[in-house]
């Protein structure tokens, strides 16, 4: 469709209307300034677009960081009901399966540590392989190994010495989905992720540190470990080049599953099968093992940074009380109870670029944080800040439970890059006290702090809107990236 | 002909033209590797058979850029030139619906080299379906793909 009308709901809700193909109508979460670049490329479209699959129910919805992406818009969230024919759509998790950010809390002061900033940065730049095609961070795997991998995600990390039993009562489902299945993985999708394991990845993939710069709640504060004043820090990967290929695999099988089961769509990266079909629980599968390679990848990844800086600063690890906050997959399709239209019902919840926002009263939240909700990761950009929000009882009603997955893009790679050369923008995140280094320049510039939007306007918008309470936010004061 | 790139928010958008349909599979795998590849080579020193088939020329497109993402993936390697040893089309049955469906399949040997870790630019996780197009306008073929980054 070429375009879009919106209704005005409220201040932060406008609605497309439901016309031709579309099932549902579609609801967009933004203010009137965040609307602007979500109209300016094709993300309404999209969100429109999601409407027609079968067996949708609520609403199409977009985040506030929501733009163009391919099929599902990045920000995008759609729930189906197998019960009713609801599909699964790998065009609605995305190529990087499970792409996701931690966050680990430690008992560094940045007054402390600031002299040594340098030399923590250059460690993490050393001690975690990043960039194109990096591997190395682990022996390379045999099959069956990476078969356990697939199967037992940041469980087998632990079991390999990566990190602690504590860490997996921290990530979002333990760090492991039970319906994995590694002999769903085609062999080309182990041929591609079998030596990156361990590995950051490039584009916008990275890893920081951070300094708390403001809390908001502090009860939310104090239940997360967060402190002003002292260190974080923050991983944000996914499942390399296995998820890809995984995603790849399945869109070729569900080109064929829509035509299998009569299914029209108007965007061919949205095909799909019902979930309950041997194409949809193929997929899950195969999805699921993808998601714990994830799992399994930033655990490693976390601990790497954990001894590259107990190195550094030669302390103890009691001294560094690194602790992870929590885990959060933002590109994954799960299976979650829900209450539409007043009825509860069991249904497949797609998340492409937005984050799970669960209040408290959730079974799926883990238990320390039963009195407060589920920590929420918003990443903003190396320049800016990142916020750790809260979910709520108002995002369940809403979206599904989903909040935003970060700043969302604003400009095309080749404006950013355009908008700032790489050793203007290294003397501008200098002048602020930001340490960066990066296998590439021209990555460095696509991910420039003008490429996204104000991180500080889009968590604004999740309180108001309610699908995220504002608990602190994050300085960044050292970046790596690929 | 050739080809250039257009605004997307996140990703990349190419937009390929060519004579005939694999010279605009070779050109669609010169944008690819513009991007993926910080330095391209002209060595020669390695081959690939490549069989490529789909439910059309979009179909064919897409899958033939995803299979130079697998080698470059992989192997680290890079194609530079290409031998056409044919192309056809063939009606096939669909193995579920038993639908009879016409399926080109093109087939090449390419030359390239296995390019160095320095050499490699940004990452593709692949070749999308979204805003696909691949067009005969009078004596020339264009096309328009989305790959994410």
């Amino acid at each position: 469709m070429a375009t879009v009308n919106l209704n005005r709901i409220d201040s932060t809700t406008w609605e497309i209307p439901k016309t031709g193909g579309m099932r549902v109508a579609g609801r967009i979460i933004a203010n009137e300034e965040l609307l602007k670049p979500i109209l300016r490329d094709k993300a309404a479209e999209q969100v429109a677009n999601v409407a027609w699959l079968p067996g949708i129910v609520g609403y199409s919805l977009a985040m506030p960081d929501a733009h163009w992406g391919y099929g599902f818009p990045i920000g995008g969230v759609a729930a189906t009901d197998p019960g009713e024919g609801g599909v699964i759509s790998p065009g609605g998790v995305g190529y990087d399966i499970n792409c996701g950010c931690r966050v680990v809390t430690t008992a560094l002061e940045y007054a402390n540590v600031k002299p040594r900033l340098h030399d923590i940065v250059a460690g993490l730049y050393r001690d975690i392989p990043t960039g194109v095609g990096s591997q190395g961070a682990i022996p390379k795997l045999s099959e069956t190994e990476l078969k356990r991998v697939l199967n037992e995600g940041a469980h087998w990390a632990v079991s390999q010495g990566y990190g602690t039993p504590q860490d997996l009562e921290a990530t979002e489902d333990h760090g492991r989905i039970e319906t994995a299945d590694a002999s769903a993985v085609s062999a080309r999708a182990i041929a591609r992720g079998e030596n990156q394991v361990g590995t950051l990845g490039s584009g916008n993939h990275f890893a920081e540190v951070g300094v708390v710069e403001r809390i908001f709640d502090a009860e939310i504060a104090e239940a997360y470990g967060l402190r002003e004043g002292f260190i974080t820090v923050m991983v944000h990967t996914g499942s390399r080049g296995l998820g890809y290929q995984v995603c790849d695999d399945f869109i070729q099988t569900m080109l064929r599953a829509a035509q299998k089961y009569g299914i029209a769509l108007p965007d061919r990266q949205l095909c799909c099968a019902p979930v309950d079909s041997p194409e949809g629980r193929h997929y899950v599968a195969a999805m699921s093992a993808a998601a714990n390679y994830a799992w399994a990848n930033r655990q490693i990844i976390m601990e790497l940074a954990r001894r590259s800086i107990l190195h550094v600063l030669r302390i103890k690890p009691e001294e560094l009380q690194a602790r992870l906050l929590y885990d959060v997959c933002h590109n994954i399709a799960k299976m979650e109870t829900h209450e539409v239209e007043g009825a509860s019902r069991r249904l497949c919840v797609h998340r492409k670029g937005a984050t799970r926002a669960f209040p408290g009263t959730r079974p799926e939240v883990v238990e320390k944080y039963r009195a407060v909700g589920q920590p929420v990761l918003i990443p903003g950009d190396m320049g800016t800040g990142s916020y750790v929000c809260a979910g709520t009882e108002t995002a369940l009603k809403k979206s599904f439970g989903s909040c935003c997955h970060g700043a969302g893009r604003m400009l095309s790679r080749k404006a950013a890059k355009k908008a700032k050369d790489p050793a203007t923008l290294m003397h501008e995140l200098k002048a602020k006290d930001i340490e960066v280094m990066a296998r590439s320049k021209r990555t460095l510039t696509e991910e420039s702090p003008e490429a996204y939007k104000d991180i500080d306007a889009v968590a604004d918008v999740v309180a108001e809107a309610g699908i995220g309470r504002k608990v602190a936010r994050i300085r960044p004061v050292g970046v790596i990236k690929g | 002909m050739g080809y250039k790139f257009l605004e997307h928010t996140a990703d990349v958008q190419a937009e390929c033209r060519a004579v005939s349909f694999t010279g605009l599979l070779e050109t669609a795998a010169q944008a690819l590797y513009s991007i993926a590849l910080k330095k391209q080579r002209k060595l020669t020193r390695k081959k690939h058979e490549l069989f490529v088939s789909g439910a059309g020329r979009e179909e064919v497109l897409v899958r033939w850029l995803q299979e130079l993402v697998f080698l470059l993936e992989t192997d680290g390697f890079a194609a530079v030139k290409f031998h056409w040893d044919g192309s056809h089309v063939e009606e096939q049955e669909h193995p579920a619906t038993g639908e009879a469906k016409a399926v080109l399949t093109v087939h090449c040997t390419a030359e390239g080299y296995i390019c160095r870790p320095e050499d490699r630019g940004e990452e593709i996780k692949g070749a999308t379906y979204h805003g696909l197009t691949v067009e005969k306008k009078e004596q020339a073929y264009m096309a328009r793909v989305i790959f994410d980054l």
